[in-house]
């Protein structure tokens, strides 16, 4: 059963009489543990269709099905909100961590809000993430005393911690240098080994590209390639 | 729990903004709570100075003279040698009491004539219950013969000087006309505005006989041990009467200062200005707190309903936010409040140098005003200004979470 459907899902933009098409009829499928990457240009609507897949946005056009019974187009917004706080984690391109909070801290929000999780429990999961992340001695110090690979494996952390069904990324490599953005592209690939997450990221750096398993690429709204698996054809 | 910390640490980001919001909340208090304790010690005052120097702790009249007395009616008096007096006043509460006879007059210098109360008082008995005779500016206190005095205000616009002769001009009983002439023997003056503008005294027994009244007074004024016992003393002397079926009636102090509370009560108006006034300073200091914060925060924002925080948890954060600022400008303004109000209270204020010389309000008050001290006052304003700071973010914090999450996280 695949994890996540998407089915002829269209966004337009309407700014101000003109409408911009963002994403044109976009159907796929995400099966759980996948790790996709989403590739294209600037421009070509990753952003926008993370967006959807994150019930952050709605789509103008099309249905997106979870576990293929959960049509998102039916829910509250408050149903939305409770579906990311348990099943969706998100790394955003600027790591958008809390700047009064700790490493700790930042983390812990994503879990304090759920409830049933004990104090102790919190704090086992929180250090073995930042640990797994690498993290492990820097609790707390808050983000103005980490590099900038450091905060994006704090976001990385906060993402993972509730042990989301889908983590969703967006260019999480746009603002690091080539050492940090492989660093944390393996920590995201080890997690997904390691934990069984199903990740979606999106890039426009064919670099990146190469860490792919499962390759869509976009272009204009549309899906112009989906490759599977080892005949991946990734320049090297 | 853990949003209240966010909240709360949030305070500390832009500490200079945090700090300047509290104070002008602070300011607000601040000015509130002295001024209100200038009122309050104004009013105290005033009430003080009206007992002690016009109505007593207690008077007795006629039940139908008490309607008309502002007119100072020459009928419904009571004999000067009363026996019912006479047997209340050996209660031990009682310190001492005196007939006085009121009427309305005017004055007159060869020149012109003004208005003015005109009261006979007992010379022997009346200074143990007004203590008028510490107030003789001039002169000296009043004696029995042709005699009077009056207060130096009046004495000033009429220009009259002590051993002066004045002129009194008023109806008798029968409603003839019919003069005194008395010679001016002291000058009086009192931190009560009323009795150095308008009152002329003389000895009892020439205003009797030149009113045609006999042995007649309009009221007895009584001073107890406290000022406090007048209500149930009061009550005492009433159930006497009616017992004896007599249509007598004692008032409280309190009773006969009626006007002059009423006009003091014009007094709380000021406070609801000034309440007023730390609304708009608050809510506008809050407002733009709140809402600068939300527009640096959008990504913040964005990224806190990604995580499935609902509006309703945004809106919480800047709410616990702005009740942090609200505490610590409360705080500061009840402190500084507290400084204000104990030096008024110990140290007072000189009323010249608040209104530049003038000194009368119409109000009976001293020169120096003293301020007085309410802790009902401190604890109202204290929640006030916090109130006030959470209900003034709610609406631009619900602004800044009802943000749509795609707009916030990529506002840039
Ligand atoms: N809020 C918006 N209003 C109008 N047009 C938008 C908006 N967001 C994105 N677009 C347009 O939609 C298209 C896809 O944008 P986006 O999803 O951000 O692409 P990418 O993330 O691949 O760069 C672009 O043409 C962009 O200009
Ligand atoms: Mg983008």
């Amino acid at each position: 059963m695949s994890l996540l459907k998407l089915k002829n899902v269209e966004k337009v933009y309407h700014q101000g009489k003109i409408d911009v098409p963002a994403i044109r009829g976009i159907s796929l499928e995400i099966e759980k543990g996948e790790f996709t990457t989403i590739f294209g240009p600037s421009g070509s609507g990753k952003t926008t269709l993370l967006n959807i897949i994150g019930c952050l946005d709605k789509p103008t056009d099309g249905e997106i099905y979870y576990e293929a019974e959960k049509k998102l187009s039916t829910l509250t917004k408050n149903e939305l909100s409770n579906f990311r706080r348990y099943n969706l984690g998100f790394i955003f391109q600027g790591h958008n961590l809390i700047p009064v909070l700790t490493a700790f801290e930042n983390v812990e929000f994503a879990i304090r809000i759920i409830d049933g999780i004990s104090k102790k429990e919190r704090r086992e999961k929180v250090l073995d993430i930042l640990n797994s992340v690498g993290l492990e001695g820097l609790e707390d110090r808050r983000p103005n005393e980490l590099s900038g690979g450091q905060k994006q494996r704090v976001a990385i952390a906060r993402a993972l911690v509730k042990n989301p069904k889908l983590v969703l990324a967006d260019e999480p490599t746009a603002n690091l240098d080539s050492e940090n953005s492989q660093e944390v592209l393996n920590i995201m690939l080890k997690m997904n080994k390691k934990l069984g997450t199903t990740f979606i990221f999106s890039t426009h750096d064919p670099q990146v590209m190469e860490y792919a398993k499962r390759l869509i690429e976009i272009r204009d709204g549309k899906v112009t390639h989906d490759e599977q698996g080892e005949n991946l054809d990734v320049p090297h | 729990m853990f949003l209240t910390k966010l909240a709360l640490r949030n305070l500390t980001r832009h500490k200079k903004r945090t700090v300047i919001t509290s104070l002008v909340i602070s300011l607000g208090i601040f000015i509130f709570l002295v001024s209100d304790s200038l009122m309050v010690g104004l009013s105290d005052m005033s009430l003080d100075n009206n007992v002690d120097l016009q109505t007593a702790h207690l008077q007795i009249m006629e039940e139908k003279y008490w309607e008309k007395k502002d007119e100072m009616p020459l009928d419904n008096l009571l004999k000067e040698d009363n026996k019912i007096i006479k047997e209340i006043s050996n209660n031990p509460q009682v310190k001492a009491y005196t007939p006085r006879l009121y009427f309305t007059a005017t004055i007159n210098n060869g020149r012109e004539d003004y208005p003015i109360k005109a009261i006979g008082i007992n010379t022997e008995k009346d200074v143990e219950v007004i203590k008028l005779d510490e107030y003789i500016l001039e002169g000296e206190m009043l004696q029995e013969g042709k005699f009077a005095i009056i207060g130096k205000g009046l004495a000033e616009l009429m220009d009259f000087r002590v051993n002066d002769y004045i002129t009194l001009l008023f109806k008798t009983k029968e409603g003839t006309y019919n003069t005194i002439d008395a010679k001016l023997i002291g000058l009086l003056d009192t931190p009560h505005p009323n009795i150095n503008k308008q009152n002329v005294y003389i000895p009892l027994s020439l205003a009797q006989n030149s009113l045609n009244t006999g042995d007649k007074v309009s009221r007895f004024l009584f001073n107890l041990e406290t000022r406090e016992q007048s209500i149930p003393i009061a009550e005492q002397f009433n159930r006497r009467f009616s017992q004896n079926e007599l249509s007598l009636k004692a008032y409280n102090w309190e009773k006969l200062s009626y006007e002059m509370l009423a006009m003091l009560k014009q007094g709380n108006i000021e406070n609801l200005v000034m309440l007023f006034i730390i609304i708009i300073l608050a809510t506008a200091g809050v407002i733009n707190t709140v809402i600068l914060s939300a527009l640096e925060r959008l990504e913040e924002i964005g990224m806190m309903k990604a995580l499935g925080l609902r509006a309703r948890e945004i809106v919480y954060i800047f709410v616990i936010e702005a009740a942090g600022i609200g505490i610590i400008g409360s705080t500061i303004g009840v402190i500084l409040g507290g400084v204000g109000v104990y030096l008024l209270k110990e140290v007072g204020i000189s009323l010249s140098m608040m209104t530049g010389g003038e000194t009368t309000f119409g109000i009976p008050i001293a020169e120096r005003i003293y301020g007085g001290w309410n802790p009902e006052t401190f604890f109202f304003i204290f929640i006030f200004g916090i109130l006030v700071s959470v209900l003034a973010s709610i609406l631009p914090a619900r602004w800044g979470a009802k943000k749509d999450p795609v707009k916030a996280l990529y506002h840039k």
